[in-house]
Parts: C-alpha cells; sequence; structure tokens
C-alpha cells in the first residue's frame, strides 16, 4: 500500500493489459508484473509474480499454459456463486470496452459491489472482485446479454462435474542422462522436494529434461509415469494416507452445508480443482494463521466432498464454530 | 572485419579492447589482403569543409541499423582511426604528446588542422553507442571496457574514449597472465583489484614489460583509475590458462547455477552455430539444453570451495570452457533456465544469492552494510550446497544503484567488480505494451515505462517530462533507479521525455487500437466429461468444449432436474407447494459467514436462496398479507399422491389470489377437489 498508484489500480491495470492484448507468453506476463510492481514502488517476494498469474487463473480471468510458455485471456463471464443468496461474480476478461458496458450498467440498473483485494504482505495485488447482486435467475441472464458477456449458470458446480481424478499419467522414461543430477524426491515429511542420488523408492520425483524443463514423475511398482506436480502430491498423500484438506460449516442457522474448506499450504489444489473451489465465492484463498493453510469460502460441502474424492483425499469435517452470542462473562 | 576481430562471439565473457595502433592496422590489413592503408579509406568519406565533416558515416550507419538492428554500429573504422590517433601520442618531432586533435587529423587528412576538437563531438557519441550497443549484448560480444562519461577526466569527456582503448597495448595483454600467475604463486585472494595490482606492478618493478602508453597512463593521476578498472577486468576474466583471448577460437562460459538444492554448472555459448554436444579434453561433455544457449556440462567436479576458487579451462575443436577463479559467487535469477546462475555484476532492483570465500567474507558484509536493503540473513550453516567454509547472503537487493556504485568503489577488494552495468543512453524500460509488433512506444495508460538515464556526473541534466520537471520523480533519478512514469498518471495521447539533449517519445492509449488475433487460446480439454489435469493450448477441435477461464457451458449440460430460487427474506412466510400434495416451510437462512469478513461495506442480502432437486410445484411468498407465487417445473398437480393434502389444500386456497397463470388456476382447482 505504498507509492501513490493505489494496490486496486495494480491490479485492474494488470487484468486490462491482459484482456486488450488477449493472449501471449507467460513469461512476458510475469516480466510485466514484476515492472509494474517496480514501477508503483510494491516490493514483492520471489514467487509473486508466478503467484498472481496463477491466482488469475484460478478465478477465471485467464488460461496458462505453462509448459507452452502461453497465457490467453478468458472470456467474459457472468456466473452465479453458488448458495450466496443472490450473487454472481463477474470473471474474465476486463477490456476497457466491457469495463466502460460494466461502469453504465452500474450507474443505471444493475447492483454492482466491487471489493478490492487485499493483498498479503509482499504479494502483487489482484484484480477487484465484481459481484452483481441479482433478483432472480431470469435477470441473471437477461444481464449477460445486455453486458454482452457470457452466462454460465454456476460454474463452480458445473466444473466440479468435470474434475479429473487423480491418477498417475502415461507411462514415462525415467531420470538419466547429463541431467541426472537434478533429481530431487518429494519428501513427505518435510513437506517439499530435497535432493537425491538415486530412485530407487516409489514415490514422487521431478528432475530437469533435456531442454530444462521440468519433469514432475510418480514412481510406481518402479514404472514411472507422467504427472502434474499438484496431482502428484496427493497422490503421495494419498498412498501414506495422509489428510490435506478439512471442511467446516458455517455457524449460521440453516447454512450447516455450506463452510470454509481448508488445504494446507505444502498441497496446492490443482488447477481446475483451484478454480473451482475460488469461483464459490469469487474471491482467492485467504491465508490462515502462520501461513499453513488456505481457506476458500463459501464451498457446499458437495463440492468439498467432489475435490477431495477426485484427489483421494478423505475429506475430514471439523465442528461447527459456537455462534458468537452467549459467551461468559465475569 | 573489424567488427569480427574486435567484437567477435570469440570475446563473450571477457573484456574487449579496441585496441588498433599502426603495426596492428598493418597487420590486420595484410591478414585480410587490403592494399589501402585504413586511415586513407575512412579519409574518403569525410566531408571536409563543412560543419559535420562524420556525416556521411552517420547516414551509413543509420541505413545498416535499419537492415540490422543488432548489428555492431557500422561506424568502428572511424573509431579505430581515433584510436590510432591515440595510440600516436608521444613526445615526437611535431606534436606533444598531449596533442590528439592534431594526430587526428593529421592521420585522417594529411593534414593537422582540417580536423579540430569543435568536429569531434560526433565520434565522442559514437563511442557512446559503441558502448551501449556491447553492454545491450549482455556479454556476449566481449565485456565492454569503454568508460563512462563519468570516469572519464573532465578535460578528456571527448577523447577519452578513444584514449581508453589505447592504454593496453596487444604485447601489454599478452604478458598479463604471467604476471597474474606470478601474483597468484603467492596465494592470494583472486581476483585482485586493479589498483592493488598496478601496485604490484610497481612494487616489483615490473613496468619495463609493458608498453610505453601503459606506463605514461600509470603515472597521470588522471588515467590511473581507467586502467586499474581495465586491468582489474582482465584480472577478474582471467582463467588461468597462458592466453587472455584464444584466437580464431570460441569461447563458451562456465556459469554457477542453484538448482534442485545443489550447485552444478551449466556452459554459455553465444556462437551463431548451436552444436547440439560438444566434447572438451579430459571427458567434459557439453549437451545443449532444448534450443537455449545453455549446454548441461559432465565430467566436471561439482562446484565447490576448491573448484570456485581455481580457475577452470578445458579445451576442445575450436572451442574453450573457462570459468575465472573468483572468491565471491554472485548469482541471481535466470530468465532462460527459471533458475538462480551466476551473474558477472549486481543487477540494482534484483534479488541476488551471495556466496563469499572466507577470505573473502570481510569485504562482501561491508559491502552488504553500506548498500544492500535489509531482511536478508547470512545462514551458513544448514545448507547442504554451500561450499565447505562459504558464508551465503540471501536475498541481497540493492535499491539505490548510486549507494551501491559507491559502496563498490570503497569497498573495492573482492566485490569491486561486481559494478552492474553502465548505461549509456537514455532510453525506457519495461511498461505494459499495448501492441509491441505494431508500434513498439505505445503502452497501456497505468503501465507506463521507467527511464533509465544515462551514467553521467551529478546533475548535468534535468529529466523533463512532457517539457516539465515532476518532483515526483526526484526520489527515484537521486537513487539512480529506472524512474517510473507509472506514478505520473499522465493522460492518453503522446508523450516526451528529455535528459540532457536527448529524446524519447511514447504514447499511451486506454485500449488498444486495433483488436489483436488470439492465435493461441489456453484452457482445458474435455474428453468423455472429465476435464484434463492442466490447460494446454486447444485447437480447432478441441476449443469448441473445452473450458476456458469460468466458461464451461460447452462442455457440461445443465442439470435441468435442479433449480434454483431466490426468496424474499422480509417475506412474512414463504411456502412450496409440491405438485404431488407436499408441503413445505422455507425458513430464512442466516446470511453467509463471509460477508462480513469479505463485504463488510455491503448490506445484508435481502433475499436467499432455495434448491430444489427433482421435485416441481409452486413458490409462495406472503408480504403485507399479499401472497405472490412463482413456478418451478409445475408440472400437473396430483396432491393426493404424498404428504397432508388438506393442508396443502388449505395452504393454496390461502394463497390462491398469487397468481393468474394457468398452472397456478390448476393447483388452486386440485386444492377446491381436496376440499370439497
Amino acid at each position: 500500500m505504498t507509492g501513490p498508484m493505489s494496490t486496486t489500480e495494480f491490479g485492474g491495470i494488470l487484468l486490462r493489459w491482459l484482456s486488450e492484448s488477449r493472449s501471449g507468453k507467460a513469461s512476458a506476463l510475469r516480466d510485466g508484473i514484476r515492472g509494474q510492481a517496480q514501477a508503483c514502488g510494491l516490493e514483492l517476494e520471489e514467487y509473486a509474480d508466478w503467484d498472481w498469474m496463477r491466482k488469475a487463473a484460478a478465478l477465471g480471468f485467464i488460461d496458462v499454459d505453462l509448459r507452452a510458455d502461453r497465457w490467453s485471456v478468458a472470456p467474459p463471464v457472468l456466473t452465479r456463486l453458488p448458495h450466496a443468496d443472490g450473487l454472481a461474480v463477474l470473471t474474465g476478461a476486463r477490456t476497457a470496452r466491457i469495463s466502460t458496458r460494466i461502469e453504465e450498467a452500474a450507474r443505471e440498473w444493475m447492483e454492482l459491489i466491487t471489493v478490492p483485494h487485499w493483498p498479503e504482505a509482499g504479494e502483487a495485488p489482484l484484480p477487484d472482485t465484481l459481484l452483481f447482486q441479482y433478483e432472480d435467475q431470469r435477470t441473471l441472464q437477461e444481464a449477460a446479454k445486455s453486458l454482452r458477456v457470457r452466462y454460465v449458470p454456476c460454474a463452480a458446480l458445473q466444473l466440479t462435474e468435470l474434475l479429473p481424478q487423480a491418477a498417475p499419467g502415461p507411462e514415462s522414461a525415467p531420470p538419466g542422462g547429463s541431467t541426472a543430477d537434478t533429481l530431487e524426491k518429494y519428501e513427505l515429511r518435510l513437506q517439499r522436494f530435497v535432493p537425491v542420488a538415486g530412485d530407487d523408492e516409489d514415490g514422487l520425483y521431478r528432475w530437469r529434461g533435456a531442454d530444462y524443463a521440468r519433469l514432475t514423475r510418480v514412481r510406481r511398482n518402479g514404472v514411472f509415469h507422467a504427472v502434474e506436480r499438484e496431482t502428484g502430491v496427493y497422490l503421495e498423500l494419498a498412498r501414506h494416507r495422509i489428510g490435506a484438506m478439512r471442511w467446516r460449516p458455517e455457524s449460521g442457522k440453516g447454512r450447516a452445508g455450506i463452510g470454509r474448506l481448508f488445504i494446507d499450504r505444502y498441497a496446492p489444489l490443482p488447477a481446475l480443482h483451484e478454480r473451482a473451489a475460488v469461483l464459490c465465492s469469487g474471491f482467492p484463498p485467504s491465508v490462515g494463521k502462520q501461513a499453513q493453510t488456505r481457506a476458500y469460502d463459501n464451498v457446499p460441502r458437495a463440492l468439498a466432498e467432489a475435490i477431495a474424492a477426485s484427489l483421494q483425499q478423505n475429506l475430514e469435517i471439523t465442528p461447527r464454530p459456537v455462534a458468537a452470542t452467549g459467551g461468559r462473562t465475569k | 572485419m573489424l567488427a569480427e576481430e574486435f567484437f567477435g562471439r570469440q570475446h563473450a565473457g571477457h573484456p574487449t579492447l579496441f585496441y588498433v595502433d599502426d603495426d596492428v592496422e598493418q597487420e590486420l590489413r595484410h591478414g585480410y589482403g587490403m592494399e589501402e592503408p585504413l586511415a586513407q579509406c575512412v579519409g574518403r568519406f569525410l566531408r571536409l569543409g563543412t560543419a559535420e565533416p562524420y556525416s556521411a558515416m552517420e547516414d551509413y550507419r543509420w541505413r545498416k541499423r535499419q537492415r540490422d538492428k543488432d548489428g555492431v554500429p557500422a561506424f568502428l573504422p572511424l573509431l579505430a582511426c581515433s584510436v590510432m590517433a591515440a595510440s600516436r601520442m608521444v613526445n615526437d618531432r611535431n606534436h606533444r604528446a598531449t596533442a590528439y586533435h592534431a594526430r587526428f587529423s593529421e592521420l585522417l587528412t594529411g593534414d593537422d588542422k582540417q580536423l579540430g576538437s569543435h568536429h569531434y563531438e560526433p565520434i565522442s557519441r559514437m563511442w557512446q553507442v559503441l558502448a551501449s550497443w556491447q553492454h545491450s549484448q549482455k556479454g556476449a560480444r566481449g565485456l565492454c571496457t569503454i568508460p563512462a562519461p563519468a570516469d572519464l577526466p573532465s578535460n578528456r569527456s571527448m577523447i577519452g574514449f578513444a584514449q581508453s582503448q589505447a592504454l593496453l597495448s596487444g604485447a601489454d595483454r599478452s604478458f598479463m597472465p604471467k604476471f597474474f600467475r606470478s601474483l597468484r604463486e603467492h596465494g592470494t585472494t583472486w581476483p585482485l583489484p586493479g589498483e592493488t595490482l598496478l601496485a604490484q606492478i610497481e612494487i616489483r618493478g615490473m613496468e619495463q614489460h609493458f608498453s610505453k602508453g601503459f606506463r605514461n597512463a600509470l603515472q597521470e593521476a588522471e588515467f590511473r583509475p581507467l586502467l586499474a578498472k581495465l586491468i582489474g577486468n582482465y584480472a577478474a576474466s582471467w582463467d588461468g590458462s597462458d592466453e587472455l583471448v584464444p584466437t580464431g577460437v570460441t569461447r563458451a562460459e562456465l556459469l554457477v547455477r542453484l538448482d534442485a538444492g545443489r550447485l552444478g554448472w551449466v556452459a554459455r555459448l553465444r556462437s551463431a552455430e548451436q552444436r547440439q554436444r560438444i566434447e572438451l579434453k579430459g571427458g567434459v561433455v557439453l549437451e545443449q539444453l532444448g534450443d537455449t544457449a545453455y549446454y548441461e556440462v559432465t565430467g566436471l567436479p561439482a562446484p565447490s570451495a576448491d573448484t570456485l576458487t581455481r580457475g577452470i579451462r578445458r579445451d576442445g575443436d575450436n572451442l574453450v570452457l573457462s570459468r575465472p577463479s573468483s572468491s565471491v559467487l554472485v548469482l541471481a535469477r535466470d530468465d532462460v533456465l527459471g533458475v538462480w546462475a551466476g551473474t558477472a555484476g549486481f543487477r540494482p532492483g534484483e534479488a541476488h544469492v551471495v556466496l563469499a570465500a572466507p577470505t573473502a567474507q570481510r569485504d562482501v558484509q561491508r559491502l552488504l552494510d553500506k548498500a544492500a536493503t535489509t531482511g536478508r540473513s547470512a545462514d551458513t550453516s544448514k545448507l547442504a550446497w554451500v561450499p565447505q567454509g562459504w558464508s551465503l547472503h540471501k536475498p541481497v537487493t540493492f535499491d539505490d544503484a548510486v549507494t551501491l556504485r559507491r559502496a563498490l568503489q570503497e569497498v573495492q577488494g573482492a566485490v569491486g567488480l561486481l559494478q552492474p552495468p553502465a548505461q549509456f543512453k537514455l532510453r525506457l524500460e519495461g511498461g505494459l505494451k499495448l501492441a509491441p509488433s505494431l508500434d513498439p512506444h505505445l503502452y497501456l495508460r497505468g503501465g507506463e515505462p521507467q527511464v533509465v538515464l544515462p551514467d553521467a556526473t551529478e546533475g548535468t541534466g534535468t529529466l523533463l517530462i512532457d517539457g516539465n520537471e515532476r518532483p515526483e520523480l526526484r526520489k527515484a533519478i537521486a537513487a539512480g533507479r529506472p524512474v517510473p512514469l507509472a506514478v505520473l498518471r499522465l493522460e492518453p495521447g503522446r508523450h516526451s521525455v528529455s535528459y540532457a539533449g536527448a529524446d524519447i517519445g511514447f504514447a499511451t492509449a486506454d485500449q488498444a487500437v486495433v483488436e489483436p488475433k488470439v492465435t493461441k487460446v489456453c484452457g482445458f480439454t474435455v474428453v468423455d466429461g472429465k476435464a484434463s489435469e492442466s490447460p494446454s493450448l486447444l485447437d480447432g477441435q478441441t476449443l469448441p468444449t473445452g473450458i476456458t477461464g469460468a466458461d464451461c457451458t460447452s462442455a457440461t449440460t445443465q442439470d435441468a432436474a435442479a433449480v434454483m430460487e431466490l426468496c424474499r427474506r422480509d417475506a412474512d412466510e414463504v411456502l412450496f407447494a409440491a405438485a404431488d400434495g407436499r408441503l413445505w416451510t422455507l425458513e430464512a437462512p442466516e446470511q453467509p459467514d463471509w460477508w462480513t469478513e469479505r463485504l463488510p461495506d455491503t448490506a445484508a442480502p435481502l433475499r436467499f436462496e432455495a434448491g430444489f432437486h427433482g421435485i416441481g410445484g409452486w413458490l409462495l411468498e406472503r408480504r403485507s398479507g399479499r401472497w405472490k407465487g412463482r413456478p418451478v417445473n409445475p408440472g400437473t398437480p396430483k396432491p393426493k399422491s404424498a404428504g397432508n393434502p388438506r393442508a396443502w389444500a388449505r395452504a393454496v386456497l390461502t394463497a390462491q389470489q398469487a397468481s393468474v397463470e394457468p398452472s397456478w388456476a390448476a393447483y388452486v382447482q386440485a386444492a377446491k377437489e381436496l376440499d370439497r
């Protein structure tokens, strides 16, 4: 929050830039984030640029293919939040034209709630969350039409149906060759990759390929399989029956089916799972105490269970918080 | 020819000197089979008697540049002559040792009065253009030894560039490795700072091994710092072998990288020809990493306290791999590899990892205390990859380039050579470009670029934006940082930046003028109702059914059985009369927990959500005594099939004014029949 440019503008300008540019190289996007932070006098943590890219993708603004080093802006979408008492989120591209239409609509007929992102220390601020308070689903559909954005009934619930099952991917070559000295194995106890000399046990490994791209592979019965890092960690957790997910229902009467999903920091959700969880509230996850968890708001229990099941996790249900009223006083 | 000889890729990572004297000129000429002396040839292109005698060469350079933006600026022959003139600066029958312009004029025109000091300004500018070009090549065409304007003595601010290149003759340079080796025999830390090296030359009485030009410069207080810097650069890049620059051989730099929890080697080969696999003597093999300039290195012992402080050199077929010894290792993020890798100097504003041998530890600590931002740790203990006995400092950031330069000069020692690259011209950096391929100077408003000012003696220029000095920028200018224009909140349109006689223009806009084509769309593919694990580039086939952002409509069919309706919280009563005769009273739940945290300024919700799965009926709301109803897949009412038909009928009849729709009328009719 230093410098004459507010953090709100920071995320908005970046999103405008991406929306007007439509697509580009992921590395150029990260350069843009760092450069803009420097211009705004924001001090970013080491991987804040990656983090911004990841969160912007989870929020549905962009899609990123890291292997191809490409990003593209997502279509503008209006979609409702589940069990949110009439809130929908506007995500995807936010070009000058789209922003103008939204501003006009907000002046004339639309109940728009603009929520600025509150970044943690060292985090690059994200674009504002734009929520639309609607009266019934038909008005939502009409609103999408007049804003000329796509109407998606409920992205969070719909994405949940499409979540892929965590499983080892196709068989692949074991580590070796000139980059053999980059081999690391995921150490569950330390919750990170550590350098190892050989690959003689099953587990999650990573190393550098011939083009220095990072390869993550899971070894099962001596055979290596391609896997995404996030999924690979969940496969390891499942192999050792370790839980990394908890869900806590809300305390309010009649809200027992909705709650907060807690994910341990070392086991970030795979990209689409993350998007489904984030689009329950339209907000990126909040960081828990001691930064050990990420918490997603407004997640229906069924959705949390679907996420857990697809990642071979047993969802731990924690007790509802006691309502704040009636505390003891002396 | 001059470009290949002096700025070819064999110089990659090593200091280059554009040294041309009469002997070198002759040798080159014979080597390339040319008859006409260089000066005579250049002389033919002069426009003598005009105010701008070098304009023909400047025009030529511009034409060349249009065709080849990355090539060496095409005025090397003229600059070579300017060095030749400097190399002749010894007392002779005709001129004093300090007379430069007369010698230059004589060399090019045969007359010592044709070209005077008042004509020389374009040449000093060309030197700066050359330096700027060389820096922009990031060491691939040799490390620049042309001094920054600020480093030149004030009375040589123009001819100093040429003079700096004439300081070390070829013989001087070939003597250098012998001299370095004699110092290393005494086991001192390496590299030694330039001033210490000069002092050693004097202490050991080794001056007689060097050229006259060198000896003169050594005596001259004004030139001594330049000489010290130059010789220091050579020491820092000396790999322990007998020759400084191998002739006719490509040089690969050996760098340290930090990745996967260990230090390793990586080679960088910046030649036009990129072999995939290169074998060197001693079983060392280089294998190209993808299509980058980097090579994986096998067959060398891993970086350690021992291998880092000794130089490494491996010869191969027309290629040498070398690394100078060094007691300080500076790593920065390498954009190509995506890991920490060795860098030649500090980059202001960026994070570095600094490793220091015990002998350099004091210097490094002093430098960091003087100039680095706080918040770094110097933990030497637990990390297995830190060379034994070395100290680690991470992250090391220098926000203030002016303070950094000053601190490097003060501390000297092992860190004195880690100077950030010098800036020779006014330029724009960064910024959010709207259409880089169409208009490289068009930026999004709010994403204006940063201005990099040329290094110059303090207070020589004022930065003007659209003709005005802007106080908001003073702090960044004083700190020698790139100056961010985004803070000025400029209106969209054309803008100008001027500093010390140079101008740059750029434009800003709120949106792209031409909507760019999206050639590559990323998203999740969906096959058999399941999405891919990670996004990829979607093609014509996968795009129509893929997921992009929150848009997954083409991948899912909306669940027709599930309906969501919003009910008013201020209703006195909300009922749902199902077609099958069941009746529910809907209670408003409490407002979502997270509203108070996430939406503190938003009023409590006016509605609540009710979901209906596989059930149809009418939703009835009573407010101020009036009923209103909405159909939810109402179907045909069959109230006798389930529930409590009498209660259902009573409720429907009470609310019979709720709607005029025929479907509701059917419900009312059914209720009446039940009630009969």
